[in-house]
């Protein structure tokens, strides 16, 4: 009986299966008087409510001429529903294709920009026209720029979307009034000489230092050592020196200059 | 050379003229906006003179960007309304489901703010910059618990109308005085929500309830009125306890005289608001715009009086206004004309001349004011004998005008006015109005879902009816399902527009569409479909045939639901017509025993198409089962058909004597018929 009962497929199977044959024989055996349970399942069908059914997309129903900016007028996720294209996306099994857009993982996850097409973004620009000013006529190249505005600010905005909006490396403002190479020059660059921060200064300080300890003067200023016309005519003469060369007006002013500094006239 | 015409380019761009040579005049003396003055550099190439002119900085606010961006875009015309997700299987069907949807997220909402006002310490990160206030958890219990004035006025604050009145009576067992100030809050709380504790929904009940009782003043139906009051709204009981304090206070001022007026006019206690507004006058004591607003409304709810006493009461209270020079608001206006609408045309004179003295006083009539006007001339139908012509008026004083919300019932202009240019079969007129809601703002003034397909419903069928079929079309594109669900009625206007304008090839695209929005089940556009498609012979048998077989599965499904299965015979007679002529017999046999089964009589015109479709395949057997099926029936046609195959088949002897038994039968039954019918 149970053997007859056996469809032919499982009778055709090799000896070797014999024990899965037998297994499931068994299991047809005592799933045959049993079919009750699938004609309640029937019925149950026709009393349980129908299930709700989806809309078809409404690419259908779009124009082709439709205005898309409209459709998509700010970055919104993928919506295989709403985008008439037959894209594909994902590495596909063997002898096989990329997945289609309905339901597919690898088109919501990255960024798109169908907010922003061509069409798109000349209605922005004409939209922001009004917003702007116009470059002043004069600037017309880097080198101008450059030349009349120097200095330059930056700031920077940041925008992510989150429940906070503040982004501390917006706080970071940069003042420039040179180039980042210019602060390695050496004093071995400058064109001209300035006598400020010299070693001549340095000098000079140094010495009229230790002659005021000597006759123990107690006027150890250096913004007043500085500011005495003797200093300041060291100064001049050094820095005319060391800038024009080496002629006898110069030398001739130098010691001038450095004998009055050192009381020796 | 680029130089020598750079300086040229540049000396025309210039103020002032530059000298031939390339020496810069240095501008500064002459032109005081410019940039610093530029070094003599001998022999370099020479960048001229030319000033740098800084444009003045332009600025706007803070979404005046957003809002010049926002304006390269229009509607979407296929999607559905931005609240709902945007995807096919979560965008609502129906008007009930949108509803359904709508209610579902904003009971989402409420259930939350409900766990975050419940349990407020569980809520207290807030990592929102800048701060959000209304994410935060809000407290509604009062916190001063000792007997004090600061407690009073603090279970005032909160809207707590029972606290208060328990707290102000044990102020005044205990002996504190209450400052005058305190009462008059704790009776502008008690008059405004008369007596009761305010629910959690109050302003959504209260909305409804308004427009329900204005239902019931519209039908003028006195009964109906006095039926309402309990059930709706809040009534004005007798001795409440605004009452009671008021009573007990020792001093009043005009304020609390006004507040228990409008309290008691609110809560439609009419009489005793009059008396209470007798007495003020009586104690000399002023009275405000807002006050005589109410009074004016309780002249008017004043039972058993005559439309002109009433009119007289409002006039006199206008003049006692001027007399204590208190200047009208627009609410006074609303006001008297929400009142005239129930003097039917009396009102009508008294209205214009409201009108004119509201120009007079130079107020600017609101959306409500028309409102209450078009519903004063036009409240019948088809009432008088023309109809008046003030809409026109209305709608040339309203052009290009930007309205903004002054009155609860703004949002009843659009309904009414549609209205009016439905009944009056003015097609101009209601682009006139459908240009007003579209200019500026003025969208948001349509109103909640039902006065919004109520109005497009109106102007859909105006188009339907008067419109040339490809701009109908066009709307039908731009309308439907992605502003209003229509019902089957405007359905079956467009149906016969399409009828009228010989555009019948649309219908099997109308029946996919309406599918999508919850009209598969509607018996009477069905029928309509079908009977237009199976009148003629048309073009596109076979995008009918197809339609039809589409519509007889949903037939099919609904026997499937409903235990008692009922297939009308309009509906059968035409696919069986619209199979035939398709050519899909096959089908078409079977509908002929749905015909038994369901126990419905075809029609002559079917059975010889029949008859002509088994010549064409010149099957007998076909044709004897006509007849059986007619004989079934007992129609009178039977005779003729039997006559037909026997003269046109090859039919056997045996077959011969069937068809003579079929029809010595239905003859005695027709001579039985005969005779019953007493011919």
């Amino acid at each position: 009986m149970a053997a007859s009962a056996l469809p032919a497929w499982l009778v055709l199977q090799p000896g070797a299966r014999t024990l899965r044959a037998f297994s499931t024989a068994v299991s047809l055996v005592t799933g045959a008087p049993a079919p009750s349970p699938r004609t309640t399942e029937r019925t149950s069908k026709h009393e349980r409510p129908l299930r709700r059914k989806a809309l078809p997309p409404r690419t259908e129903k779009m124009a082709v001429d439709q205005d898309w900016p409209s459709v998509y007028p700010v970055a919104a996720p993928f919506k295989p529903s709403a985008v008439p294209l037959p894209i594909r996306m994902g590495y596909p099994v063997k002898q096989g294709v990329p997945m289609a857009k309905e339901g597919n993982l690898e088109l919501l996850k990255i960024p798109n920009f169908l907010h922003l097409t061509p069409v798109a973004i000349k209605k922005h620009c004409e939209a922001l026209k009004d917003f702007c000013t116009e470059w002043p006529a004069a600037l017309d190249s880097d080198e101008k720029c450059e030349k009349h505005f120097p200095v330059e600010i930056e700031t920077a905005d940041y925008v992510s979307s989150g429940p906070s909006v503040r982004n501390p490396k917006a706080r970071v403002v940069t003042l420039r009034k040179t180039e980042e190479w210019e602060k390695n020059k050496t004093e071995a660059d400058m064109e001209e000489y300035v006598w400020k921060n010299s070693s001549s200064e340095k000098n000079v300080l140094e010495t009229l230092l230790q002659i005021k300890a000597a006759e123990k003067n107690l006027e150890l200023n250096k913004e007043e050592l500085l500011g005495t016309k003797e200093v300041e005519d060291y100064r001049k003469s050094v820095v005319t020196l060391k800038n024009e060369g080496d002629n006898e007006n110069t030398l001739s002013q130098y010691k001038e200059s450095v004998k009055r500094l050192l009381n020796l006239t | 050379m680029a130089a020598a015409a750079s300086v040229c380019w540049l000396r025309v761009r210039c103020r002032f003229c530059l000298p031939m040579m390339g020496w810069r005049a240095d501008p500064c003396e002459r032109a005081p906006s410019c940039s610093a003055a530029l070094p003599k550099v001998e022999g370099a190439d020479v960048t001229g003179s030319e000033e740098v002119v800084i444009p003045k900085r332009k600025t706007w606010d803070k979404v005046a960007v957003l809002q010049a961006l926002a304006s390269t875009v229009n509607r979407d015309t296929t999607a559905a309304p931005y609240a709902f997700q945007d995807d096919p299987y979560l965008i609502p069907t129906s008007s009930v489901e949108s509803r359904s949807f709508l209610l579902a997220k904003k009971s989402g909402e409420n259930a939350a703010k409900f766990i975050i006002n419940s349990h407020p310490k569980y809520f207290q990160k807030d990592i929102a910059e800048p701060h959000i206030p209304c994410l935060m958890p809000e407290y509604f219990e009062a916190q001063i618990e000792d007997i004090s004035e600061a407690a009073l006025k603090e279970r005032i604050k909160l809207r707590k109308v029972k606290a208060s009145v328990d707290m102000f009576d044990q102020l005044l067992q205990a002996g504190t005085t209450v400052s005058l100030e305190t009462t008059n809050s704790l009776l502008d709380l008690l008059c405004y929500y008369g007596d009761q504790e305010p629910s959690a929904d109050y302003h959504f009940q209260q909305r409804e309830r308004s427009e329900e009782l204005e239902e019931a003043t519209e039908e003028n139906n006195e009964k109906s009125k006095k039926k309402a009051g309990p059930q709706f709204g809040v009534t004005w009981r007798a001795k409440n306890n605004a009452e009671r304090i008021f009573a007990l206070m020792p001093e009043k001022n005009a304020h609390s005289y006004c507040t228990m007026i409008r309290g008691m006019v609110k809560h439609r206690a009419p009489v005793q608001a009059l008396n209470l507004y007798t007495e003020l006058l009586n104690n000399r004591l002023p009275a405000d715009v807002y006050t005589f607003n109410a009074v004016i409304e309780a002249k008017a709810l004043m039972v058993n009086e005559k439309f002109e006493e009433k009119w007289n009461n409002i006039l006199e209270l206008l003049k006692q206004m001027v007399a204590q020079k208190v200047k009208p608001n627009l609410q006074t206006f609303n006001t008297i004309l929400k009142c005239l609408r129930r003097f039917y045309a009396f009102g009508r004179l008294p209205a214009l001349q409201t009108l004119r003295e509201m120009k007079a006083v130079g107020i600017e009539p609101s959306l409500a004011t028309y409102h209450y006007v078009i519903q004063l001339f036009y409240q019948h139908e088809s009432s008088s004998k023309e109809a008046p012509l003030i809409i026109y008026d209305i709608m040339n004083e309203v052009m290009g005008k930007k309205f903004s919300p002054k009155d609860p019932d703004d949002d009843a202009f659009f309904q009414s006015a549609m209205r009016v240019c439905s009944s009056l079969r003015d097609l101009e007129l209601a682009y006139q109005v459908h240009g007003l809601l579209n200019t500026g703002d003025n969208w948001k003034f349509i109103g909640p879902e039902q006065r919004r397909n109520f109005y497009y419903s109106k102007f859909f069928s105006l188009l339907c009816l008067m419109e040339q079929i490809d701009v109908t079309l066009k709307w039908y594109k731009d309308l439907i399902p992605s502003v209003f669900f229509p019902h089957s009625q405007t359905l079956i206007h467009l149906l016969q527009a399409l009828d009228v304008a010989s555009r019948l090839e649309v219908i099997p695209q109308i029946w996919k569409d309406s599918k999508e929005y919850g009209h598969t089940y509607r018996n009477d556009l069905k029928e309509e479909i079908l009977m237009l498609m199976a009148r003629d012979q048309h073009p596109p048998e076979v995008a009918f045939a197809d339609c039809a077989a589409d519509i007889k599965s949903t037939y099919e499904n609904q026997d499937a639901r409903q235990t008692a299965p009922d297939w009308p015979a309009n509906s059968l007679n035409c696919i069986a017509v619209l199979f035939l002529r398709a050519g899909r017999t096959q089908e078409a046999w079977k509908m002929l025993g749905l015909f038994r089964k369901h126990n419905k009589i075809p029609r002559n015109e079917l059975l010889n198409e029949f008859m002509d479709s088994a010549k064409a395949s010149s099957s007998p057997a076909q044709a004897i089962e006509i007849v059986k099926l007619a004989s079934a029936f007992s129609l009178p046609i039977c005779e003729g058909l039997t006559q037909r195959v026997m003269a046109d088949f090859a039919v056997s002897q045996e077959q011969r004597e069937a068809l003579g038994n079929l029809t010595a039968l239905t003859s005695d039954s027709d001579s039985d018929s005969d005779i019953s019918e007493g011919k």
